[in-house]
């Protein structure tokens, strides 16, 4: 089996690309960031750009997500291309609902002052009483919806007081900086486009 | 609120319509990140990582970095990504990570296995493609390896698991025929999980015999006989859960019959 980033694998030794490999698998295939102290090939910051090189060849980058912890996303590159061709979208109802969380659990507590770092995890949980009454889904639909998030590690449940609840998803570690940024201001124009810093937003895009 | 919704999902990294914030994301990602040129290959396997196996014309050729699968009939190919050194999943385990979760493992893998019993009949070739099996046979064999649990509960889970296992790549389910096949990323899996499968399928009850679909081969299945309280059993199952799942039915009388 050849894969596009055999050239660059070819030219460590053996056990360099033994670790480069299982870093690979552990930032590729990992539910949850991994801590650089199990694995060289993050460690080691020559080790670490050849394993970027290798997210890149197929169109994935190394993400840091704080301190010691590193997973993958895809590439700012392959996203814009993915994003122009509409591939890999998530149907528009699971987008909604994702939405809906987006703004209940991250931008509202974000705009109180509650959560302050740009990361979007959260501790402010959506319930879906909450969604029920914020989206015009059938219940069936929407149980449907949140099954195949959950699938995806796009949302992850936690026990609400008595009906279940909703945080945004390790999958959310994956996104680079520019995606972040963009996400948020996204959801600044969304929840807020009378506000003064959605008019900033405009005005720095309409700049370039 | 809703009807800023797309606007939203057009900006979101994961997710996306066509439409101008393509255009709008460019500059902003451009800024700050050392990006190389996107090449063909790792467009492709961007889609394939977003998407799951991609179904292309049948003599297209892949990228490298995927396994290319023809579907029988040759009216397609299926293009399954491959890991560097063909590293899979399964490394999680000897990595000690966290393994995907899935809502009720014990019975989406259940019902992964029933199903590759019915659909992988001769265990002497590979898993893919194997034969379609329906429905109503899966849960005939569940029936077998859990007789104690009801009808309507080995039917609603096992369609929450076709679902999450289509979803996924590992089953092909139509739903409105009620047929099931296994799935692409059947084919990705590394030779000794094959074998150790194999193992597994030789101990399972085999499926109520049925005639193939057109097209199949009848399989030399030896001591294959009917398990004659499977149907009805199934088809009650069926009946009482049509509220849950309206078409979802495989025809459920139908498991040993002719079609």
């Amino acid at each position: 089996m050849t894969h596009p980033a055999d050239d660059l694998l070819g030219g460590l030794s053996e056990r360099q690309r033994d670790e480069v490999v299982a870093a690979w698998a552990a930032v590729e295939y990992g539910r949850e960031p991994v801590d650089e102290v199990g694995f060289a090939a993050l460690r080691d910051p020559a080790l670490r750009e050849t394993l970027r090189a290798v997210l890149h060849r197929t169109g994935r980058d190394l993400v840091r997500v704080a301190g010691r912890q590193w997973t993958s996303g895809f590439a700012d590159a392959a996203r814009e291309e993915l994003v122009a061709r509409g591939w890999g979208a998530l149907p528009e109802y699971d987008r909604a609902v994702l939405t809906t969380i987006l703004v209940h659990s991250v931008a509202i507590p974000r705009s109180e002052g509650r959560l302050t770092d740009d990361s979007w995890a959260s501790a402010v949980p959506t319930t879906v009483a909450e969604l029920r009454s914020h989206t015009q889904l059938a219940r069936g639909k929407l149980n449907e919806a949140l099954q195949r998030l959950r699938t995806a590690d796009l949302v992850r449940s936690v026990r609400g007081a008595d009906s279940a609840a909703y945080v945004p998803g390790p999958q959310f570690h994956r996104l680079t900086r520019a995606a972040r940024r963009l996400l948020q201001e996204e959801l600044v124009l969304a929840a807020g486009p009378g506000s003064p810093l959605a008019a900033a937003i405009r005005a720095s895009r309409g700049e370039r | 609120m809703s009807e800023a919704f797309p606007a939203v999902a057009r900006g979101a990294a994961a997710t996306n319509t066509r439409g101008p914030a393509a255009t709008d994301t460019r500059g902003v990602a451009a800024a700050d990140t050392r990006t190389a040129p996107l090449d063909e290959a790792a467009l492709w396997a961007a889609r394939a990582r977003a998407e799951g196996p991609l179904m292309m014309p049948p003599g297209a050729a892949a990228p490298e970095g995927f396994r290319r699968l023809v579907e029988p009939g040759a009216t397609g190919a299926w293009w399954v990504q491959t890991g560097p050194d063909d590293v899979t999943p399964a490394a999680l385990r000897d990595l000690r990570l966290g393994l995907p979760t899935l809502d009720h493992r014990n019975e989406a893998s259940r019902v992964l296995a029933v199903c590759l019993r019915c659909c992988w009949v001769d265990l002497a070739a590979e898993p893919w493609p194997g034969r379609p099996t329906t429905v109503a046979a899966v849960l005939a064999v569940l029936a077998e390896l859990l007789p104690t649990r009801s009808p309507a509960i080995h039917h609603r889970f096992a369609v929450e698991a076709f679902r999450q296992l289509t979803d996924a790549g590992w089953l092909r389910w139509a739903e409105r025929a009620g047929t099931i096949r296994v799935g692409p990323r059947v084919a990705a899996w590394p030779a000794a999980e094959i074998e150790a499968l194999r193992e597994l399928c030789r101990t399972m009850p085999p499926p109520p015999a049925e005639p193939a679909p057109a097209g199949d081969t009848e399989p030399a299945l030896p001591g294959n006989s009917e398990p004659d309280a499977a149907a009805p059993a199934v088809a009650r199952g069926v009946a009482s859960t049509e509220e849950t799942a309206p078409d979802a039915d495989g025809n459920p009388g139908a498991a040993g019959e002719n079609r």
